[in-house]
């Protein structure tokens, strides 16, 4: 009587199958970790630093007499408290320059103003310029600035130096 | 100083007197046309017409102008409702030597009337008054206006349809 080799389950077939599918799993497990760990890490973007004047727009009206007051926004916003202000087209003048995010100035007589705002830190600087009426009663409707009185000094916008109401830039390396 | 009523009374004047000068020219000739009732409708439209246009410069020359800007407004002219401002503000702030940094201020209104009809035919019309501010070497406003009459005749062979 003769008998037949039994076979392990699954038969003699499947192993070398499953062995295949073992070592092309590993395979590419490990190209996976090569290519991984050969990436280089990603570098941080450079975060950008922001200056905007907000307030009042570029080339506004303005009645002397009347506080204007300025409004700087800054990215990120805790630099709001370190924009310097000055009133370039006043440097002399008392209450000329101020510093945080808001300033207030009062213009003496009809004009072409510039208000300059800086970030010493970001090296950015913003700037405005402002058409101040200096009106009889210093009111600012169309009936008191028709009575407007001439400025005392001729000045044009063109003749200023110009930054824009918003500038932006890489932080610095500290 | 340009009070409120101040310019309200001289465009006043000013549309009043271009709106009888254009009646009477067009009452002159039209009269016979259209008969004294339509003159009379015509007046009755300039009247208010005068008024509305005083109402509405006088208003303007009270507007705040804190926020405009002034090169815009220097280049298309502020437009207060339908109030036209020529203005030179740039120039005027620089030192250029002006009169003033506010030219002319000026509005102009169209008013339609019907006055009536006999059978089919119909009569309409409309009444246009422009009024005019500039100051002048003396910083006075200067007013002028003018009026136009235009006249609609029509006639039509379609028979109207009688009322509910």
């Amino acid at each position: 009587m003769t008998s037949e080799p039994s076979n392990p389950p699954g038969g003699p077939a499947v192993w070398p199958v499953v062995f295949g599918a073992l070592a092309i799993g590993i395979a590419a497990l490990g190209f996976l970790f090569v290519r991984t760990s050969r990436r280089k890490p990603r570098e941080k973007e450079p975060q950008m630093h922001q200056l905007d004047i907000v307030t009042p727009r570029d080339a506004s009206i303005a009645v002397a007499g009347r506080p204007v007051t300025f409004t700087a926004q800054t990215q990120p916003p805790s630099s709001a408290a370190n924009v310097r202000w000055s009133v370039a087209t006043q440097p002399g003048e008392p209450g000329a320059h101020g510093i945080g995010a808001t300033f207030t100035y009062t213009f003496g007589a009809t004009g072409v103003e510039q208000v300059v705002a800086h970030l010493d830190d970001d090296g950015l600087t913003c700037d405005v310029v402002l058409y101040v009426f200096k009106t009889p009663t210093g009111g600012s409707t169309l009936a008191d600035l028709l009575l407007s009185e001439p400025p005392p000094v001729a000045r044009t916008a063109e003749s200023l130096r110009r930054w824009g109401a918003s500038a932006s830039a890489p932080r610095r390396a500290s | 100083m340009p009070a409120g009523e101040k310019i309200a009374e001289s465009i006043r004047s000013a549309t009043a007197d271009a709106a009888k000068a254009a009646i009477e020219g067009f009452a002159g000739a039209a009269v016979l046309a259209v008969g004294d009732a339509a003159i009379a409708c015509i007046r009755d439209r300039a009247s208010m017409g005068t008024e509305e246009l005083a109402r509405t410069i006088a208003g303007a020359y009270a507007t705040d102008v804190i926020g405009h800007v002034v090169t815009e407004a220097d280049a298309k002219g502020l437009a207060i409702g339908d109030v036209r401002v020529s203005t030179q503000l740039a120039a005027f702030a620089s030192g250029q030597p002006l009169r003033s940094p506010i030219g002319a201020v000026s509005v102009q209104h169209a008013f339609p009337f019907v006055i009536g009809g006999c059978g089919a035919l119909e009569a309409s019309g409309k009444l246009t008054l422009h009024a005019s501010c500039e100051p002048d070497d003396a910083h006075h406003l200067k007013t002028s206006a003018w009026g136009k009459i235009e006249l609609s005749l029509s006639w039509s062979s379609q028979q109207k349809k009688a009322a509910p």
